[in-house]
């Protein structure tokens, strides 16, 4: 088993993030992609390699989020945003 | 985002490691993405072109050569901006010579998970022929 690091490429927009990387020969069913304390970890195993990288999540990102698709030889990970917290007012009771 | 750094993994050159190629010449400047091996009938190419779909390449064989001529284009969706880039993605055309002739209606190409795969056989080679002698 060899180990390599993928390669990846990291979009962003005003929804959150998208991280494409290189998983060359890698079927869905050999990777698994986790989300763990503000980490992110890829790891594939395709033929005689490994591919795995972590990356550190943005605190914005939804954990819950995430999605992932691998589409031919490419795994796309889209990282949204968390919805933007609404502003609240708090009542002051009187004591 | 912060992408961790990762110590850079060299693979190694792909003719590095292939037993005796004499009937094969190679002419490429793409050992990152292709590899060549011999097979028991002829030879086998790889190329990992991660992304890649079936109509970005063209395959040309030739008794003395094949060609590979890819040209692969992502579109950007609108609203995202590349902000860390690692991904080459290579638009190319080759062409790989051999010395022995090889068997052009026997050449296949497949796609499958980002992995280019050519298999190139090589032509057989004729029987030999008794020469009557006259005189």
């Amino acid at each position: 088993m060899t180990n390599q690091t993928p390669k990846v490429d990291v979009w962003r927009s005003d929804e959150g993030w998208r991280l494409v990387a290189e998983l060359p020969g890698a079927r869905a069913e050999g990777v698994k992609v986790t989300a763990d304390r503000g980490t992110l970890t890829v790891y594939a195993e395709a033929g005689a390699r490994i591919f795995k990288r972590s990356f550190t999540l943005p605190d914005e990102v939804d954990a819950d989020g995430i999605g992932a698709r691998l589409e031919r030889g490419l795994l796309t990970l889209n990282l949204p945003r968390v919805p933007t917290a609404r502003s609240r007012q708090i009542r002051v009771e009187s004591a | 985002m912060n992408v961790h750094p990762w110590p850079s993994y060299v693979r190694p050159s792909p003719l590095a490691i292939l037993p005796n190629l004499s009937a094969f010449s190679r002419h490429y400047s793409h050992e990152d993405h292709l590899a060549v091996r011999p097979t028991d009938t002829g030879w086998e190419f790889s190329a990992e072109l991660p992304g890649i779909s079936v109509e970005d390449l063209k395959i040309e064989a030739l008794t003395d050569r094949i060609t590979v001529t890819l040209k692969h284009q992502e579109a950007q969706a609108e609203g995202w901006k590349l902000v860390h880039q690692e991904r080459v993605l290579p638009s190319f055309s080759e062409s790989f010579h051999f010395r022995a002739p090889i068997a052009v209606e026997g050449v296949e190409a497949t796609v499958r998970e980002g992995v280019l795969t050519i298999v190139v056989p090589r032509a057989a080679l004729p029987s030999p022929r008794l020469i009557p002698v006259t005189h």
